[in-house]
């Protein structure tokens, strides 16, 4: 394409999602030379000064080709920066340390700067002056003790007279500025203010009562205003005020309850606070009391005085029949052993319903050991009765139950043994029951009844024990019974073959607990009478807690453990009549 | 020039500019000499004029010259051998009222002559109270008008019908009583304020005309603008004053300041403020400062350190919390950004300050403002390096950083318009280095949003940028990006010089921030 040609058709205008690929220079073969008719780049400076000489430079410099071609001035030239003489040390002391993290601050200038006023050269030739002149026995004012007091002034110039820039009243008067101090004012801010006075009030005079520090020209709502280029940082008229108007009310809304709230919060405070002083003065008169009371009684042991003795407690107050003694004693106690938060009343209140004194002279002191001794005697004796209590109701009682402490059953029941069918060879090879099913489980003989234990707290209560039956068949077989329960659900007992048990190591039983595991020997029968002796003595004294756990353990058995039971849906299970 | 003259001048207009040789004190404000500066001669307006001890001083600004060069010069300095451009006339009412405003003391006697001289500062004038202490504050608007004094634009000539009487014959009378106009100052240099005053009080008829003059920009349009988000101005009447303060000591330097800040006017009349490199307060007095130092504890911008590196840290702070701190910050910064407002409070912005640190503490040495939110997506509004750090590579490292906040906001952002001049180069400097450090890195091709968002820079930037550089070509019918040898040889350079120096690069990853949410209530009510 023809440089001619390329002017002819416009560019079309490039679109900022447009695809544009990128080539080096050596990989455009006759590159059209840059289109010096394009309009020109806005460069964003201001047109008037866009034309400046150094501007203007700098930028050809820029987009010169090569170093050789750039002009010579082609750097903006500006005003001077020395290096000042000042004692930058001095001013700015060493010492600031950077935190491991990065800094987080919102303190403002007047926070961090301390007192506003800063004395100059006059306020420094007038101090002197009046350091100089100070009455005997008036300790030096010190630079910022001047500050403080130039600064006090100021404020409360600022604070009475806050339009003194425009209508130019006079200059407050001394008297009417200490009125002005209030508790926070410093001891020598009061004393120095006279002598500083005289001072601030020429410079005021001077400079027409205005502030004397130099200050910005803010807006006065005056014409002028605008024109004045040294009128500065306007607020911005926010919005329209009507739009901001319900959120105003909100807002104030908000302030004046949390307002509300933190008075309130201040005036628990201020309570508590007087609450602790009182607690406070309280032990102060306690400690007091008590020390005396030492001393009196150290006075008496010496001097061998007999008598007073009700002096040394806190005595009982009769409302009833005050002797001049007792109201007294009453009146001081109540004056000095207020107990910490308590009002008179419930301290009194409180004196009444201690443990009545012994009368007589000599209060009876018993130790500790006596009215622990006492109280372990009662219960002792408590003890005692209710045992023997226990055994007359238990006397002539048989208990007849094969295992311990089950009632036997009634005799028209029938034998649930009787129903239970051994199963048939073919579910001998079935799985072996859950771990979790332990022997006495398996060997619970009925449904449905409920240990109740008795207190086993107390051991060596005498009962009787029912042997176990002797003819007592132990299958080796498991058996099952099927049982209709309510609603026609069909429930299948099972019993297993009992376990052999080894009594050589009885400390197991210390541990006995639920998931006791199956034993894999068979119990001999010789073994069983003992065995079930042991249980019942081992089973009475046990803590109610393990009785508690096998009786829930029981009880889960009966309801859950059926169909928990691995018996198969076996079809040679005949049914039981019902 | 604003003025309206436009029944008159209509004829006037091509008139060339009036030049003939003038005597010392026959120099006005207004009129174009040549000055000598740096060896070499240059034609410099004379912005304001002040006597002291009998010996006239001139504030000139410097033809093609950034503000930032005017000066104080002294009377030899001006070359009276070459002829000298006097003002372009404008209508006597308008003049007259001008000179009242400034100079109290010659009003009425010198009032003719006076308002001759005067044309051009009518804009700049235009305020009514203008009580600008410097007599060259009205000079503002005009140097930039004058070139193109009665055709200017429509907005100028708008007002040109409510000037009545266009004097034409004003233009001779000019020469007459050039003394008139200065300020007489008297030992203690209070003239201008009390001058300032009485214009206030004393004038207020005639400075009502003054009024009609229409501004370069609509200054109520200026202004709702700024109120609304922003903090440059390009509205002339807003510039243009003398600068008010005459050196400045922080920290370990002493700094010329190169443009108008609205400190208290006290600070006028003194040699050197003071100003406290941590809490930025300001002083006129050594003693005051020194025991403001005593007591300040100040050790770090007061907010909240969100990034830090061996180099640098960065403190967030809020204008709104922190009033008087980024207050000062302003003030301080005005010294070195012509068009930065200072007309509304500083609670819509951000400051993020740039500090190093040593023992002493932290030092601030550059920053960025930024709106809360700015409805025109400008990720900086104000950004500086204080001059005592200039040329060190820090402005980078603060442009980098305002578009890395972006890139964590997730928007593209634009620094707000009008830029500086070092602005201008700074930015371009930067957005050279990105664009070159990513091109040749993609593969084959890119789009101009992919840029975008990978950069944070708008779309705008990166295809101005692109054009700059001379990247984009039209080629066969489609737009290609060229990578010029000559660029990846800049890069090269670049590279090795970093190697040398070592590179000081902002690491995202030790930016600990988020973006902070406003709610309607915590910009209200700070909650």
């Amino acid at each position: 394409m023809s440089r001619a040609a390329g002017r002819h058709t416009r560019p079309k205008k490039l679109n900022a999602k447009q695809n544009v690929p990128i080539f080096r220079e050596d990989q455009v073969d006759s590159l059209v030379d840059y289109d010096l008719q394009r309009a020109a780049i806005e460069t964003g400076v201001e047109k008037a000064e866009e034309s400046e000489y150094h501007l203007q430079q700098a930028i050809k410099a820029a987009e010169a080709n090569k170093a050789d071609t750039k002009p010579k001035d082609a750097y903006i030239p500006t005003p001077p920066t020395v290096a000042s003489d000042i004692q930058y040390d001095v001013l700015y002391p060493k010492g600031f340390q950077q935190p491991a993290t990065y800094i987080r601050f919102s303190a403002t200038v007047e926070d961090c700067s301390g007192v506003a006023y800063c004395m100059d050269e006059e306020d420094e030739a007038a101090w002197k002056s009046m350091n100089s002149n100070l009455p005997p026995g008036q300790p030096p004012c010190t630079e910022d003790q001047f500050e403080e007091v130039m600064n006090f002034f100021e404020e409360t110039a600022q604070a009475k007279q806050p339009f003194a820039a425009v209508d130019n009243p006079p200059v407050l008067p001394l008297e009417e500025l200490q009125e002005q101090f209030d508790e926070d004012t410093p001891a020598h801010v009061r004393i120095l203010s006279q002598y500083v006075y005289d001072h601030w009030k020429t410079r005021r005079t001077a400079t027409g009562n205005r502030p004397l520090a130099p200050r910005l020209k803010f807006e006065t709502g005056q014409e002028s205003d605008d024109s004045d280029p040294y009128v500065c940082f306007r607020r911005r008229e926010l919005r329209q005020i009507r739009k901001t108007r319900n959120r105003d009310a909100q807002s104030a809304e908000k302030l004046r309850k949390l307002r509300l709230e933190l008075e309130t919060a201040r005036g628990m405070l201020l309570m508590v606070k007087r609450r602790e002083l009182l607690r406070k003065e309280c032990l102060e008169v306690d400690r007091q009391l008590f020390e005396q009371r030492l001393a009196f009684r150290d006075t008496k042991r010496k001097l061998g005085i007999k008598g007073d003795e009700e002096l040394l407690v806190n005595q009982k107050v009769n409302l009833a029949a005050p002797s001049k003694r007792v109201s007294q004693t009453y009146l001081a106690a109540q004056k000095q052993k207020l107990p910490p938060g308590m009002t008179a009343n419930q301290a009194a209140l409180a004196q009444q319903l201690r443990m009545p004194m012994a009368p007589g002279p000599g209060p009876e002191l018993r130790t500790l050991e006596d009215v622990t001794a006492a109280r372990e005697r009662e219960i002792q004796k408590e003890i005692q009765t209710n045992i023997e209590k226990h055994i007359r109701w238990n006397e002539g009682f048989v208990d007849k139950t094969m295992t311990p402490l089950t009632p036997e059953h009634e005799e028209d029941y029938p034998s649930p043994d009787g129903l239970f069918r051994e199963a048939m060879a073919a579910t001998e090879y079935l799985p072996t029951p859950p771990a979790s099913i332990s022997d006495d489980e398996a060997q619970q003989p009925r449904e449905g009844s409920d240990v109740v234990m008795k207190d086993v707290s107390r051991p060596s209560t005498p009962f009787r024990y029912a042997s176990p039956g002797d003819d007592e068949t132990v299958g080796h077989m498991p058996s099952f019974r099927r049982r209709m329960g309510r609603g026609g659900r069909i429930m299948i007992d099972r019993k297993l073959p009992r376990m052999k048990r080894d009594f050589s190591g009885d400390d197991r039983f210390k541990f006995d607990s639920d998931d006791e595991e199956v034993r894999d020997v068979e119990p001999s029968e010789e073994s069983m009478f003992p065995r079930l002796v042991q249980r019942a003595y081992l089973l009475g004294n046990a803590r109610p807690t393990d009785a508690q756990a096998m009786s829930a353990r029981r009880a889960q058995l009966e309801t859950g453990g059926p169909s928990q039971s691995p018996a198969p849906p076996n079809p040679q299970v005949t049914p039981v009549p019902s | 020039m604003a003025g309206g003259d436009h029944a008159s001048e209509a004829n006037d207009t091509p008139e060339p500019v009036e030049k003939s040789f003038a005597t010392l004190n026959q120099l006005l404000i207004g009129v174009k000499a040549f000055v000598e500066k740096n060896g070499e001669t240059r034609k410099a307006e004379i912005l304001s004029i002040k006597q002291r001890n009998g010996d006239l001083t001139f504030y000139v600004h410097y033809v093609e010259f950034n503000k930032r060069l005017d000066e104080w010069v002294s009377a030899d300095r001006i070359d009276l051998s070459q002829e000298v451009e006097w003002p372009a006339p404008e209508k006597p009412e308008k003049k007259k009222t001008t000179v009242t405003t400034k100079g109290p003391p010659s009003k009425a006697a010198t009032s003719k002559s006076i308002t001759t001289t005067k044309a051009g500062r009518a804009r700049t004038e235009s305020r009514p109270g203008s009580a600008t202490p410097d007599l060259l504050t009205s000079k503002a608007g005009n140097d930039r008008k004058r070139p193109v004094p009665s055709k200017a634009g429509g907005k100028e000539n708008r007002d040109g019908a409510l000037a009545p009487d266009g004097d034409p014959s004003a233009v001779t009378t000019q020469a007459g009583t050039p003394l008139s106009t200065l300020v007489h100052e008297d030992s203690t240099g209070g003239v201008a304020v009390a001058g300032a005053a009485e214009a206030e009080a004393g004038t207020p008829d005639v400075t009502k005309k003054e009024e009609k003059v229409a501004p370069i920009m609509e200054p109520e349009e200026e202004i709702e603008k700024l109120r609304t988000g922003g903090s440059m101005v390009q509205n002339h009447a807003q510039l243009h004053l003398v600068r008010n303060l005459n050196k400045i000591q922080m920290g370990k330097h002493i700094i010329e300041p190169w443009y108008f800040s609205p400190y208290p006017q006290d600070f006028a009349d003194v040699d050197m403020v003071y100003i406290d490199e941590f809490c930025l307060s300001y002083f006129s007095s050594r003693k005051a400062f020194e025991r403001h130092r005593h007591k300040c504890e100040l050790r770090h911008p007061p907010g909240n350190e969100i990034y830090r590196d061996d180099f640098v840290s960065f403190f967030e702070v809020d204008g709104r919390r922190q009033r008087t701190w980024c207050r000062n910050l302003c003030l301080l910064s005005k010294l070195f950004l012509d068009h930065k407002t200072l007309y509304y409070d500083v609670d819509p912005f951000l400051f993020y300050c740039m500090v190093t640190r040593d023992e002493h503490g932290c030092h601030l040495v550059g920053y960025f403002s930024k709106e809360k939110e700015s409805a025109e997506g400008y990720n900086v509004a104000c950004i500086l390096t204080l001059p005592q750090y200039q040329r060190q590579g820090l402005g980078r490292l603060l442009i980098a950083f305002s578009y890395e906040l972006s890139k964590r906001e997730g928007k593209l952002g634009s620094p707000e318009k009008p830029l500086s001049d070092l602005g201008l180069l700074g930015y371009r400097q930067y957005w050279k280095e990105v664009l070159i450090e990513l091109l040749p890195s993609s593969q084959y091709s890119t789009s101009i949003s992919e840029i975008a968002s990978l950069t944070s820079m708008t779309e705008k930037d990166v295809h101005e940028q692109l054009e700059v550089l001379k990247l984009l070509r039209y080629h066969k019918g489609q737009w290609i990006i060229v990578v010029r040898d000559e660029l990846l040889d800049w890069q090269e350079k670049r590279r090795a010089k970093e190697k040398e120096k070592g590179a000081r690069r902002i690491d995202p990853s030790k930016l600990q921030w988020k973006p902070p949410v406003f709610t309607a209530s915590s910009r209200t009510w700070n909650w």
